[in-house]
């Protein structure tokens, strides 16, 4: 428990293992942007047809290549997670940082906001903004980045905080600095570890719930893929091909367990009181 | 017997949250009539979904219900129903009350719901009890590999899983044998509990081994107590505050899963009467659903927080973090 211990990626088997399975998980991404795939091809005589050399997994009840489809509808779903994540993080470092710096009634009311959020659950956020801009793509990057919102909101108040009333701060307030500055320059580098750290924790839920609204029908539409749509169409093919079910339930499980690795990994390199509690 | 404590400050946080949990109500109650009321579409359009829109039995049905007169009358009369549980009737199931939606598909829920509860928290805390015991054994090793691959084990995953490996003999049906019933909830609830479990196992281990660190805990040793009542006796109880917060955020994000579980399994649950809702444009019955959501979260997080300040009287300016 020396406090001066330096982090390294290949010190434990789980960095390995995460860096084997991030690289994995970027390269099928990458494959499906690359190849020029036949996503809507059509071949209905073989539907439901099993793994063979010219489609390696299959074709789905459409006789769409199986592939290709599991390989883009990742890619979306990893794009909806992050463009969540971007959206709850902008929401997060702009609200987050008016309250821990202004305090007061601006502080109140942001929290009570922030508070009325955290009662309003995913289930029934997604059912209101799915009834207000229909089911679909941008529906459900605003469920689920207004729904993560209040954990960095919260978190970037506390944190912004603490670094108000340390004295690097406060010398640069005496000199006169903007507060915008202040926020940008002084108090934001030394507050981005921890952030980093919460937003990588988030990414792995994020990718679950949107396979789960995709699934349920409030995502992603026909014809585009992605992983929850998959799913709904292997569980309508359950018996006639099952996979596509397979397929695309263990790809949800390779990425939910690619990011929950990563997430350990960055909390512990990012925020050593972590390291330290648990060793 | 719970005794609460004597200090000013507690019972004025405990009142502002309960000022919170009125307001987030009053909120869901204009959300969900507005949901009902200022969308576009109209209920004899959904109604008569896909048997053409004859503008004369249109305006037929507009008559016969309340939907002439003006707004502000609406909104009153639909606050007058609701202490009575009247929201009004069912677009897609003409002549149908919301309220007999609801309560047919509630019980199914509320039991997913409970049962998913009911495993998933003392399993989580027994694995994260024996994986705290001996940090860095095997059994430590083994049971915290084993919660990281649970919590990355999205109830859609599992679900779809159970369905494949015991192809056709998982009919579930609830027709009041509470045997069946028993038998056919086992694989619902393993795929909604799995994923629980890694996370309560998670946080129990973490908050323990934060606990065993402290004074006391080494004083308890000192004074000869057996590892197990130290656990249990000295480092569970002040362990459980933490644990008791993650329970509570929980149990919202079960009640998106059991949409999912209800969905894969064919329950006639209120996620899915929820989802199919919004689906089909039955406003009256989706807002009614979310009102149901809300009340049922404002439920858990008041009685969450008055859990933890009746363990710990000390931690109640938790109430009052950000």
């Amino acid at each position: 428990m020396t406090g001066s211990r330096r982090y390294r990626l290949g010190a434990s088997p789980r960095g390995v293992i995460c860096a084997v399975l991030g690289l994995v998980l970027l390269v099928l991404v990458l494959w499906g942007l690359v190849l020029p795939l036949h996503l809507s091809g059509f071949d209905l005589g073989r539907a439901w047809a099993g793994p063979s050399p010219d489609h390696p997994c299959g074709l789905d009840g459409l006789g769409r290549d199986l592939l290709a489809r599991l390989l883009v509808g990742t890619g979306t779903s990893l794009g909806i997670a992050v463009a969540a994540l971007g959206l709850a993080l902008a929401l997060g470092l702009g609200f987050g940082s008016l309250a821990g710096w202004c305090g007061g009634w601006v502080d109140a009311l942001i929290m009570r906001s922030v508070d009325v959020l955290m009662g309003v659950r995913e289930l029934a956020l997604a059912m209101v903004v799915a009834v207000l801009i229909g089911p679909g793509g941008s529906a459900i990057i605003v469920i689920l980045g207004v729904g993560c919102s209040p954990l960095l909101v919260r978190l970037v108040r506390s944190l912004v905080v603490v670094q108000r009333g340390q004295t690097h701060v406060l010398a640069a307030t005496a000199l006169g600095a903007p507060p915008l500055h202040i926020l940008l320059t002084h108090i934001l580098p030394n507050i981005a570890g921890p952030i980093a750290a919460r937003s990588a924790a988030i990414i792995g839920p994020l990718v679950q719930a949107e396979a789960a609204f995709s699934f349920l029908g409030i995502g992603i539409q026909d014809p585009f893929p992605s992983l929850g749509t998959l799913v709904r169409d292997g569980l309508a093919g359950l018996r006639s091909g099952p996979h596509l079910i397979i397929a695309a339930t263990a790809m949800i499980f390779l990425v939910a367990l690619t990011f929950t690795l990563i997430a350990d990994e960055l909390r512990d390199a990012l925020d050593p009181r972590y390291r330290s509690r648990t060793s | 017997m719970i005794r609460f404590p004597r200090m000013p400050g507690c019972w004025e946080a405990l009142g502002r949250r309960l000022a919170e949990a009125a307001l987030v109500l009053g909120l869901a109650v204009v959300l969900a009539f507005a949901m009902a009321r200022l969308m576009p579409g109209d209920p004899a359009t959904v109604m008569m979904d896909g048997q053409g829109t004859d503008p004369a039995l249109v305006r037929r049905l507009w008559g016969a219900g309340e939907l002439d007169l003006p707004l502000w009358r609406q909104f009153v009369d639909y606050l007058t129903g609701l202490p009575g549980g009247d929201f009004g009737l069912s677009w897609r199931y003409a002549g149908m009350p919301v309220t007999t939606l609801i309560g047919e598909a509630a019980p199914v829920t509320l039991l997913l719901v409970v049962a998913t509860l009911t495993v998933a928290v003392p399993a989580g805390i027994a694995a994260g009890i024996a994986s705290a015991h001996r940090p860095g054994t095997w059994l430590d090793g083994a049971l915290t590999v084993g919660a990281v691959l649970a919590l990355s084990m999205p109830p859609v995953v599992l679900a779809t899983w159970l369905m494949l490996a015991t192809p056709g003999r998982l009919v579930v049906s609830l027709a009041g044998d509470w045997l069946g019933d028993l038998a056919g909830l086992m694989a619902p609830v393993a795929a909604l509990a799995i994923a629980p479990i890694g996370i309560v196992a998670r946080s129990t281990r973490a908050q323990l081994l934060e606990v065993l660190g402290h004074d006391y805990v080494r004083c308890a040793r000192a004074k000869g107590l057996s590892a197990l009542r130290v656990m249990i006796g000295h480092a569970l109880p002040n362990a459980m505050v933490g644990v008791w917060a993650v329970v509570g955020t929980l149990a919202g994000a079960i009640l998106t899963s059991t949409a999912v579980v209800e969905t894969v399994f064919n329950l006639p649950g209120l996620g899915r009467l929820a989802i199919e809702a919004v689906l089909a444009r039955d406003y009256p019955v989706a807002g009614a659903v979310v009102l149901v959501f809300v009340l049922v979260q404002v439920t858990i997080s008041l009685a969450v927080d008055l859990l933890i300040v009746a363990i710990a009287p000390t931690d109640r300016d938790t109430l009052d973090q950000p």
